[in-house]
């Protein structure tokens, strides 16, 4: 009698276990404006807690611990970008030059082609689309222009807000953990915790291995592009560094702002032009043969086709950020799956 | 109760000896801590935990450290901690409450073959904390209310980097407890063994 009645209470107890979670997840997956730096401080949060840690195996308390990860990484990633603002500032003045040019290689390309059609077949092609698509372009630019201090508000509130939350997060993360498990069902218990475990280490895993290929292609490009003396040589390597952790896409994103730029200052027949093509090759070459077989494979173990899926549905949902998230969380999914494929058909039958 | 602050104020205030001047201001947290009006949650599983004889060689502060990776769960009469075959992360104490350990697994009458009652100060389930993938060899059942304190693998993981020499103490507790069983398991094997051959030789 005690049993049945206690298995009912346990039902009662799951379901609204469940039903609490998954409100609190649509209720942050609706509001982009939030859950998108919340995903991105819980993944800063994941990367930095082994360093956390260390640090609190040399006996600093939690707190201090975190404040001097952020006193350093304030320091790391804040003098480069002062150091960059200025540069920045003349580099978008340099774009108000480079569009023009664009729009003048266009128009020259295209009445090669006319008269190259003209001489070949007699007949004269219409410039009107041509004209109208450049006329587009202009306009597509002011009005970027118009919304770059909207975006620059998103930014700001991005800046604040990320290292905001991944400071608590990392500080209070025991305390949340706490919580969370104070209220898990009996039932579950167990099984629920070593989920939530398994799943944070993958996530970190993941992402720590993402850091470092990230930082192995862009260094790589860097370094060649200086060698080379090419202009924006560390922003382009910056940039293939960072498209670089978006699985087989990234690559080909990281390489266009390289092509667009070497077409316009040394053209798209130049030497110059085949070697910058030729060190994206390398760098990816070195990324796909001896970076990723050591590192990321051996954390995730997916599909290409499910990769490439998963790529596509998160850049649906969230942008970017889901191109980044989809993967690690597509594996955490197929974790749970298992697991509780695993309770259902193999614990039961035996 | 060895090592304990409170037996070394003791037996220095019973032979008479003068208390050492020194602040010290660690003992100061842990007297504010251990203050008897402030019986919050917050020290009363260090409390527990320092009359549980598998970890008698820790610390106070050691054991303040630990109470902090632990997880103090609730349940209620009949209700099952584990079962059998299940796969198994965490090592419980019994903080309140009776829990009766048995054979039989899922479902039907849990009661029949009862083979161990815990009660208060006891443990169970030290081997989820050391194997991989372990299973439960015995169902779990609390007979009464009760409130039991657990420590999992991901917290041990989590001990083990933060506070390796905590981790260290508990991993040579448990394996003490664990060689003394393997101990007296195989003396009693080589008793049967014995036995057996004189039956066979009769």
């Amino acid at each position: 009698m005690i049993l049945s009645n206690r298995k009912n209470i346990n039902k009662i107890q799951l379901i609204y276990f469940v039903s609490v979670i998954v409100l609190f997840c649509t209720l942050v997956l609706a509001l982009p404006r939030i859950s998108i730096p919340l995903s991105l401080a819980y993944i800063l949060s994941l990367a930095l807690t082994p360093i956390v840690s260390s640090l609190m195996a040399l006996r600093m308390s939690k707190t201090m611990a975190t404040l001097f990860i952020f006193v350093v990484l304030g320091f790391l990633v804040g003098w480069p970008l002062v150091k960059m603002i200025p540069m920045l500032s003349t580099e978008s003045q340099n774009l108000q030059d480079i569009i023009p040019k664009i729009e003048q290689y266009i128009i020259l390309q295209f009445q090669y082609l006319r008269e190259f059609v003209k001489l070949k077949t007699g007949h004269e092609i219409g410039d009107a689309y041509v004209y109208q698509g450049l006329q587009e372009l202009q306009n597509w630019s002011t009005s970027a222009v118009v919304r770059i201090p909207n975006i620059l508000a998103n930014l700001m509130e991005w800046i604040f807000l990320v290292p905001f939350f991944t400071f608590f997060i990392i500080r209070d993360s025991d305390s949340f953990k706490k919580t969370l498990l104070n209220s898990t069902p009996n039932m579950i218990f167990e099984r629920f915790y070593y989920v939530i475990h398994v799943f944070n280490r993958q996530l970190g895993n993941y992402f720590f291995a993402k850091l470092v290929e990230a930082i192995i292609v862009g260094g790589i490009i860097t370094t060649g592009l200086l060698i080379m003396d090419i202009k924006y040589a560390v922003i382009l390597g910056f940039v293939a560094g960072l498209t670089n952790i978006v699985p087989y896409v990234g690559p080909f994103i990281g390489v266009v702002p390289a092509i667009i730029l070497g077409m316009l200052e040394y053209g798209m027949t130049s030497p110059t032009m085949g070697a910058i093509l030729m060190l994206y090759a390398v760098a990816n070459a070195v990324d796909v043969f001896f970076v990723f077989p050591f590192l990321v494979s051996k954390i995730v173990n997916l599909h290409p086709m499910i990769v490439a899926v998963s790529v596509i549905v998160g850049s649906h949902y969230m942008g970017i950020t889901g191109m980044v998230i989809s993967i690690p969380v597509v594996a955490a999914i197929k974790l749970i799956v298992t697991e509780i494929y695993n309770e259902i058909y193999t614990e039961r039958s035996r | 109760m060895a090592g304990s602050y409170e037996n070394e104020v003791k037996e220095t205030g019973a032979s008479k000896l003068e208390l050492t001047k020194k602040i010290d201001f660690s003992m100061m947290k842990y007297l504010w801590l251990a203050n008897p009006l402030s019986g919050t949650r917050k020290d009363s599983i260090p409390k527990f935990l320092r009359n549980v004889e598998l970890l008698k060689n820790f610390s106070d502060n050691e054991l303040r450290i630990l109470a902090k990776y632990m997880h103090s769960r609730k349940f209620a009469e009949g209700e099952v901690v584990f079962r059998a075959g299940e796969i198994g992360i965490g090592f419980y104490f019994v903080f309140s409450g009776t829990i009766e350990l048995s054979h039989d697994d899922l479902g039907t009458d849990v009661s029949d073959e009862k083979f161990l009652v815990l009660e208060e100060f006891s443990y169970f389930g030290e081997l989820a904390l050391l194997q991989e993938g372990n299973q439960r060899t015995a169902t779990a059942l609390a007979k009464n209310k009760c409130e039991l304190v657990g420590i999992f693998k991901p917290d041990l993981d989590n001990l083990i980097v933060r506070h390796p020499v905590i981790a260290a103490k508990l991993i040579q507790s448990i394996s003490i407890a664990l060689a003394d069983r393997l101990y007296f398991l195989t003396s009693e094997a080589s008793k049967m063994y014995k036995r057996i051959k004189q039956l066979e030789a009769k």
